[in-house]
């Protein structure tokens, strides 16, 4: 057919309500789209403008609040001195024991002018050497401290030796861990 | 007509609807989900400022309430109990003081461990030292007197304000000879200050009823020191002028 002549022959209907269809239908959803897309970025916009200045308010807060502690960094180091040397003070107290309350303790054991020496190790272990008049003597001390150690005022007791000598005295040596 | 006008013409408005909803997708990936995850971020910026400024408003209001005073007393009290150095004048005054007082007399006195004179700062923490959690002076005092007036010195020296620990001693008893010699090994307590504070926003740490109970604590123990109960230097929130100065 040449481009002067006219084509008069229906072309088929069911491809132009196709078409029809599709172009209804695109032009829906492109309606809704652009309409999203809009409200999305003015959503955005928003949310941004609003964001940038509660951000730039919370910024200048925190300058001036900065300022205004750093004015106080005297105060702040007391503080902070105090409270690491509280701690350290704390610990010191803990580590020393008071070794004054072993004399009573001793004395709970066998009486004072029966020890003839007295020795306290770094682990705060205490070795006694007693002398003593009699065997039933001894029997009384070693009662004693077993029976301290009934009472949770010292722990581990050891009998480290035990001397009978000729003229009837009785050498003890003792060891514990007072409980102070 | 050219077959592409004739296609132009038939389809314009699918072409348009489809160039438009191009569009969409475009400002979607390009537009849309950029700004989205800026704005996100931008929410987790402020969180996190608004923690940080909160913090710093307790911060200020609990450094506001704190009464100087009242801190530099207690800090007195602490550092009479814990120098910031080995502080030797306080120590031989405390041995000294508390001889006197329970009536024995100080024969010998020594340093011992190869105590360093090096600034406190510089030394190494001994590990009996770590395990103690603040640093020694160890030394050793040959003391003499009657067995009551030993028996009290031992009772006294941990209950000095200079706060001192007893290592070890031992006493021999002789039955002839008066009065009793007796060696203590003991350690005095020291710490260097700290010299450096955390930024603004570093948490304040508030003093618990546990540690006012050690500052009354200490409060109450003699001090047998010559102490003129000024405070050291401050080494925190100080610019040295000297960067070679101690």
């Amino acid at each position: 057919m040449s481009n002067s002549e006219i084509n008069l022959i229906k072309k088929d209907a069911s491809s132009f309500r196709k078409l029809a269809f599709l172009e209804e239908k695109l032009r829906i959803a492109t309606g809704w789209f652009l309409g999203l897309l809009f409200v999305a970025g003015l959503t955005i916009g928003i949310s941004f403008l609003v964001m940038s200045s509660r951000m730039k308010t919370l910024e200048s807060r925190k300058i001036e609040l900065t300022k205004q502690i750093n004015l106080q960094t005297v105060k702040e180091g007391i503080l902070l001195s105090l409270k690491e040397r509280t701690g350290i003070a704390g610990k010191a107290l803990d580590a020393a024991k008071p070794w004054g309350k072993l004399f009573t303790l001793l004395g709970l054991i066998a009486s004072e002018a029966n020890y003839n020496a007295l020795s306290i190790e770094e682990s705060g272990r205490v070795t006694a050497n007693i002398y003593l008049g009699s065997i039933d003597e001894a029997v009384v001390v070693v009662s004693n401290t077993i029976s301290l150690a009934d009472e949770k005022m010292l722990r581990s007791p050891q009998l480290i030796s035990f001397v009978f000598k000729e003229d009837g005295i009785v050498q003890l040596s003792l060891s514990f861990h007072p409980a102070l | 007509m050219k077959p592409i006008d004739k296609f132009i013409r038939t389809y314009q408005s699918v072409i348009v609807s489809a160039s438009l909803l191009v569009f969409c997708l475009i400002g979607t990936v390009f537009g849309v989900a950029p700004s989205l995850l800026k704005v996100q971020e931008l929410a987790g910026e402020i969180r996190e400022i608004s923690g940080q400024t909160t913090g710093l408003q307790k911060k200020l209001d609990a450094l506001t309430n704190l009464d100087e005073e009242t801190l530099r007393r207690q800090l007195t009290i602490v550092l009479s109990a814990v120098p910031a150095e080995r502080s030797f004048p306080t120590l031989f005054e405390t041995i000294e003081g508390i001889a006197i007082q329970s009536g024995v007399n100080v024969e010998q006195m020594h340093l011992t461990g190869g105590t360093t004179l090096a600034t406190p700062s510089a030394t190494k923490v001994s590990a009996a030292d770590k395990k103690l959690g603040t640093r020694t002076v160890p030394f050793s005092v040959t003391i003499s007197g009657s067995l009551p007036a030993v028996q009290q010195f031992i009772a006294l020296a941990p209950k000095v304000r200079r706060l001192l620990r007893i290592r070890t001693f031992s006493i021999a008893f002789p039955r002839d000879v008066r009065p009793l010699t007796v060696a203590i090994e003991m350690d005095a307590f020291y710490e260097p200050l700290p010299t450096s504070l955390g930024t603004a926003i570093t948490l304040l740490p508030a003093l618990s009823a546990a540690d006012d109970v050690i500052i009354t604590q200490l409060g109450e123990l003699p001090l047998i020191t010559q102490d003129n109960g000024d405070l050291p230097p401050p080494l925190i929130g100080r610019v040295k002028e000297s960067p070679f100065s101690p």
